[in-house]
């Protein structure tokens, strides 16, 4: 099995990685770089856990291959914090109590991110819908539907740029 | 309760910045140095005797460190129930489901660990075998743990006359009902992390429910003693009842023993399903007689549940069937008899209800179809026997709060109950109708461990008047660590961001029983709120000294001591710490408190007793829409009431009860681990189907608080209660729409057209079945 | 698993063949969806992944004025938000906005989904029933088929050797045709069809002149129902007629029992879904 080398960029980071073929997105998110925020909850494209943000879409990390992300732009989970500071949308999930465990949660602030980037007015139906693919065992889902719709609002009315350290709508 | 800071206010989780900014630490997250790999060899057959295992192959594997059998395992027998051991780590020399335990590698990587697991040779010898319980007591079935009839625990109970009171009853109905295995689906599957330490002792880092219960049982199975083992448990990613004793943590500590390194063991999603621990299946037998105005004059059951190949809590948990619905309402005459019985399927234990909910199903869709054929109200012939505050039940169970009437009231008008109902007149394909179930459950279960209930705590106030709380439950995420803050917080006039409470190590934790039986905040709440009691008193105590006061003059807040007559006068706690160390030596400013509830064991024979501290009672209301050519039932809403005696954080008990009903109507409509001759065919969360984002309403909470005076600041349990009666809520609201009872869990699309179809096809007058 | 497997990412057509002709084990890699889950599941075991990505003949969605192409490598959402397929393939749009969930869709792509073969391929029946014909390349050159000869079996299709889809030509339907796809799952998402139909109708003059049904998951493959067309041809869209349609379509469906469903719940479902499919388009057309 051949190693390669890859370059990526990993929360705005370029990084030159060795990696295999029977590598993951996923393992080398968690293992290579050591970004455990990115979990693991069935390794077959059915949770949603391992949700990252590449090119601009969520996609599960467990069904990409490593060197499929060569040149590619993830954002994962540790990307929303800027000094320190969690996105407003982070946030949002705390305030409304839409973190239980927590181990859905990276991949489901991740979609979220990814729905609000492209359509920042959702609809409750378009936040449902968005994130229908990450399975939460905890919370009924409600709570985080309200989050993603009040961090929605909350941009909408721009109150984003009082947030420090907001990087972006959420 | 306005009088509160912190006790009844909507905060957000105390860690939750770690969970959401993806730093908090999951054991599946754990990397040690020199860490090693673990993959467990599986059973591919229900029954079969091991005629041999050669594992040189595998052994010769370059990057194999250790390969585990039997043989590297001290043999003894244990289990979480010392009645009923029939654990071994690996297996000896027979397996008794698919998926059990049978030889386990640690290499490098997982792949080569992989590998090395498709090089041992196993050669079995298949028995006959048998996967349901009532099939497995018959005579001549075949025998899986040596068990007469395989039964490994019967259950008998009788109370007030039960025989005369279905004589004299107005109506008696008589049903069986059947409730399925269902799978908790937690995100995080089972994990461990061993590390081997000098003496033959072992650190181990594991998502665990019950760290210090579960050392009994692994030291036994590790030959060592309980206090060699230390057990930490870092971030939790859900548990729902599945992670309390797990086999899969002494495999890793008997490869991290052979090799002399720390051994990682993570179940794929796969294993995790066809070798959890899912929920007991149980028969149920039920007869009700009932009084024309809706008295309840006797109950009567029978329950057979499927124990697995192996015992995990199947006992109590078919005891719990079979009579604690019991102090749901007034029963007075009441006959249970009760059998867990092995079965060549997955081994079976707590989820969510343990045993309660199962019942209540039964129960709840009774009561309602008794309700429609005496023309009562469903409310109100709940409201006729319902449980008051200061109750005794048959059973000696002390009821020191209750607001069950509340509960019913609040949940019919918050869901407009009345005029809801009986829209089965739409036109359409699509049917509506609502049904309304109730629930009761304990905070603590004094049955589940005789020896000892309670909790403690010890509360340290550190030098810059930090306040850390160490103590021995468990916050497995449902939000325990937030609600301990806010108890300690309040009781010790703490800030709540001074306040951390430490994650269980049971090397500085103190003793607890861990999390179970929706026992966290009341009876651990009680164990952290004591030790906040006592440390308040030091630091009073320390503060008298300071102002040369009397310590009745003072009280605390907002991390101060301040003189009650001159609030401005005021010393930080960090300043009364510091003198206190500094004047001491060094010594750490301690206060330790505990909590020994008022409960008392079931007597073995006649089953009386007082289980918990605290009990809870909750009403449901469901409405769904039935697609009568699909067969489909949509719950389109929800509406929930319970009593949890105060709300410490109703932001956190809203969202235990909106999981909880998510994963009652998951159980109600959609989930089930069909089991093809001991084989789950649906391994896999595609096929194992939860309910995703689109397939749960919204829930529209209500808390009804009489104020336990059990319970810290009053609390009651949430947890389990939130689940219990949802399928029958479901199922009375399907009734509601279509005029069907379902008696069997799941109630899928495929039963409900059937249903319907045979329905239709006998109104034609000509008997048939199928859909076509 | 994939240990051992190696892993090639070509930049032209004949690079790809090539490889695909010269090696046994080696697999195209697409959206990887399907054939990663089945090999870390170690129910395929593939020599080489040859990924596809790079190749343009795959990438595109373009309208060539009487047909439509789309390229092998369109995902899901590319599909679901592309104009011309929004507009001139309205029953394709559905059905690729109704696979799976977000992150898949993002992955899944069209010529995968056909090439993956299931008997309950999402693109099955509107591809069918919008009479499309898939693009070949390989060793042997270029060829087209139409739709209805690609699917040969669960998991089989007519691709040879070293061959690849490239891409999906879909001649553009007359304007009148309208088409409806639906679906039935036992979840509200993620969740794989138990059946699913794509019906197409022309009226003209008060009744049907064209009339297409086409049902997945009933049998090996997708396949098309004579019997259900010519019941509603020359015919009005009246309710008897698509009952007598929705029973006529369930004639030739014969489905399986598996973990998801029964074959009579799923042959009762043919018929609950062609007549609604059927109704939609008789309301559309109100
Ligand atoms: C969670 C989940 C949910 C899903 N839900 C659905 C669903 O609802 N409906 C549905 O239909 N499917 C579903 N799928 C299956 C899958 O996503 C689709 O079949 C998808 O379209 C496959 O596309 P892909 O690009 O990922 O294919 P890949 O996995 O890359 O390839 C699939 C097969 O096609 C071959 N192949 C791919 N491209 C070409 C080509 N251009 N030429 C020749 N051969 C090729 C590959 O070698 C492989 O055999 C689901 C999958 C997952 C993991
Ligand atoms: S781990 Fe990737 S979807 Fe579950
Ligand atoms: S918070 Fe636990 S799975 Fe979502």
């Amino acid at each position: 099995m051949r190693k390669q080398l890859i370059t990526l960029t990993v929360n705005g980071d370029r990084c030159e990685v060795a990696v295999t073929p029977d590598m993951r997105l996923l393992d080398l998110i968690r293992d290579e770089l050591e970004l455990k925020g990115t979990k693991e909850g069935c390794g077959e494209g059915e949770c949603g856990a391992c949700t990252v943000i590449m090119n601009g879409l969520p996609v599960n990390a467990c069904l990409v291959l490593a060197p499929q992300a060569a040149e590619a732009d993830i954002v994962t989970i540790e990307g929303l914090t800027t000094n320190g500071t969690m996105s407003l949308l982070q946030r949002q999930f705390l305030d409304n109590g839409a973190v239980q465990c927590g181990f859905c949660s990276p991949g489901m602030i991740m979609t979220a991110k990814a729905l609000l980037d492209d359509n920042p007015a959702p609809s409750e139906d378009d936040v449902r819908d968005a994130l229908s693919g990450n399975l939460c065992r905890c919370t009924g889902y409600e709570k985080i539907v309200d989050a993603v719709l009040v961090t929605a609002a909350l941009v909408g009315q721009g109150s984003a740029e009082s947030v420090p350290g907001e990087g972006g709508a959420a | 309760m306005s009088a509160f800071t912190y006790v009844g206010k909507r905060l957000p989780p105390v860690d939750g910045e770690e969970r959401a900014s993806g730093r908090a630490q999951y054991v599946t997250d754990i990397k040690l140095p020199g860490m090693l790999h673990g993959k467990i060899l599986r059973s591919p057959l229900p029954h079969a005797r091991i005629a041999s295992i050669d594992t040189s192959a595998a052994e010769a594997l370059p990057g194999v460190k250790a390969v585990a059998t039997w043989a590297d395992t001290p043999g003894v027998s244990f289990g979480p129930i010392p009645a009923f051991e029939d654990w071994t780590i690996l297996a000896k020399d027979k397996v008794r489901f698919v998926g059990e335990e049978v030889a386990a590698v640690a290499a490098v990587d997982e792949a080569t660990a992989l590998r090395a697991l498709d090089l041992i040779e196993v050669e079995y010898e298949e028995l006959p075998a048998v996967f349901d319980p009532v099939e497995a007591m018959k005579p001549g079935a075949p025998s899986i743990n040596g068990r007469e009839r395989n039964v490994v625990m019967p259950f008998s109970l009788e109370r007030g006359d039960v025989d005369g009171a279905l004589a004299g009853a107005d109506l008696v109905l008589e049903e069986d009902y059947y409730t399925n295995q269902v799978y908790q689906a937690y995100m995080e599957t089972m994990a461990g992390v061993v590390r081997p330490e000098k003496h033959g002792g072992f650190t181990m880092w594991l998502p665990i429910q019950i760290p210090n219960k579960s050392r009994l049982t692994y030291g036994k199975a590790l030959g060592v003693r309980p206090e060699d083992i230390r057990i930490i448990k870092p971030f939790m990613g859900g548990a729902f009842g599945a992670k309390m004793e797990v086999d899969l943590h002494l495999v890793a500590a008997v490869l991290a023993r052979k090799c002399g390194r720390p051994v990682r063991i993570v179940n794929t999603r796969h294993e995790d399903i066809v070798a959890g621990n899912p929920r007991v299946p149980m028969h149920i037998h039920l007869k009700m007689g009932f009084m024309r105005d809706g008295r309840f004059a006797a109950k009567e059951v029978r329950i057979v549940a499927a124990n697995g190949g192996r015992t995990v809590y199947s006992p109590p948990i078919m005891a719990t069937a079979c009579y604690r619905v019991d102090t749901l309402y007034t029963f007075e005459n009441v006959r249970a008899e009760g059998y867990a019985v092995d079965t060549n399927t997955v081994p079976t234990g707590a989820f969510r209800g343990f045993g309660n909910s199962q019942m209540t199903f039964p129960l709840e869709t009774m009561i309602d179809q008794a309700a429609a054929q005496l023309g009562l109200d469903p409310v109100a012939i709940r409201r006729r026997n319902a449980v008051p505050t200061g109750y005794v039940s048959i059973h000696g169970w002390e009821v020191g709060s209750s607001g069950q009437e509340q509960t019913l009231d609040n949940v019919a008008r918050i869901s407009g109950l009345a005029s809801r109902r009986r829209q089965a007149a739409d036109t359409g394909p699509v049917r509506r109708g609502v049904g309304l179930a109730a629930c009761n459950h304990v905070s603590g279960n004094k049955a589940f461990f005789p020896p000892f209930d309670g909790s403690s705590s010890i509360v340290r106030i550190a030098e810059d008047g930090k306040v850390i709380v160490f103590h021995g439950e468990c916050d497995m995420g449902q939000g325990q660590t937030t609600a301990f803050s806010q108890i300690v917080a309040e009781a010790l006039g703490a800030r709540l961001e001074d306040v951390t409470v430490a994650e269980v190590d049971t090397q500085v934790s103190p003793y607890g029983l861990g999390s179970f039986a929706t026992r966290g905040t009341t009876i651990g709440g009680m164990g952290v709120k004591k030790g906040a009691d006592a440390a308040k008193e030091l630091l009073l105590q320390a503060a008298a000294e300071h102002f040369g006061a009397d310590i009745l003059a003072l009280d605390t807040e907002q991390s101060e001591v301040y003189l009650k007559a001159d609030p401005s006068r005021r010393v930080s706690f960090g300043h009364l710490a510091r003198g206190f160390i500094f004047t001491h030596g060094g010594l750490p400013m301690v206060a330790q408190g505990h909590y020994v509830p008022n409960t008392v064991a079931p007597d073995p024979k006649t089953k009386y007793g007082n289980v918990s501290p605290a009990y809870v009672f909750g009403a449901h209301v469901a409405e769904v829409e039935v697609d009568t050519e699909t067969g489909e039932v949509r719950v389109t809403g929800y509406w929930a009431s319970h009593d949890v005696g105060r709300a410490i954080n109703p932001m956190q008990l809203e969202g235990q009860v909106q999981g909880g009903v998510a994963q009652g109507i998951g159980w109600a409509l959609m989930e089930d681990m069909i089991t093809r001759e001991g084989r789950i065919a649906n391994p896999t969360l595609l096929d194992y189907r939860v309910p995703g984002s689109k397939d749960v309403p919204r829930v529209t909470c209500d808390f009804v608080e009489p104020v336990d005076p059990n319970g810290p600041f009053g609390a009651k349990g949430i947890g389990e209660p939130a689940l219990n009666p949802v399928p029958a809520a479901v199922a009375n609201a399907i009734y509601d729409a279509i005029g069907i009872r379902f008696t069997e869990l799941p109630i899928t699309a495929e039963k409900v057209l059937a249903a319907l179809r045979a329905r239709e096809a006998a109104q034609r007058g000509r008997g048939g079945q199928g859909f076509v | 698993m994939l240990s051992g497997t190696e892993y090639v990412r070509p930049s032209t057509m004949d690079e790809a063949s090539g490889l695909l002709a010269n090696d046994e084990g080696a697999v195209v890699l697409a959206g990887g969806t399907d054939v990663l889950v089945a090999a870390f599941a170690g129910r395929m075991s593939v020599s080489t992944l040859v990924d596809v990505s790079s190749l343009p003949e795959l990438k595109g969605v373009e309208d060539w004025g009487d047909c439509v192409w789309i390229g092998a490598l369109t995902t899901m959402t590319k599909l679901c938000a592309s104009d011309v397929v929004n507009r001139v393939l309205p029953g394709l749009g559905s059905a690729a906005a109704a696979m799976g969930c977000w992150q898949v869709r993002n992955r899944a792509t069209i010529g995968g989904n056909l090439c993956n073969a299931s008997p309950s391929a999402e693109m099955g029946p509107p591809l069918l029933v919008y009479e499309a014909a898939v693009d070949l390349d390989g060793v042997g050159g270029k060829r087209r088929l139409p739709i209805s000869e690609f699917f040969k079996g669960p998991g089989e299709t007519a691709l040879a050797k070293g061959e690849l889809v490239t891409g999906i030509r879909i001649p553009k339907p007359d304007a009148g045709l309208r088409v409806a796809y639906v679906r039935r799952a036992l979840r509200r998402s993620m969740d794989i069809p138990l059946v699913n139909v794509a019906v197409g109708v022309q009226m003209g003059d008060g009744v049907g002149v064209d009339a297409r049904v086409a049902l997945g998951a009933v049998a090996p493959v997708p396949f098309r129902v004579p019997v259900a067309e010519e019941i509603l041809v020359g015919r009005p869209l009246t309710d008897s007629v698509i009952q007598e349609a929705a029973e006529g379509a369930c004639c030739p469906a014969r489905p399986i029992t598996d973990v998801r469903a029964t074959a009579e719940y799923r042959l009762a479902m043919v018929e609950v879904l062609v007549r609604r499919a059927l109704i939609q388009l008789a309301e559309e057309s109100v």
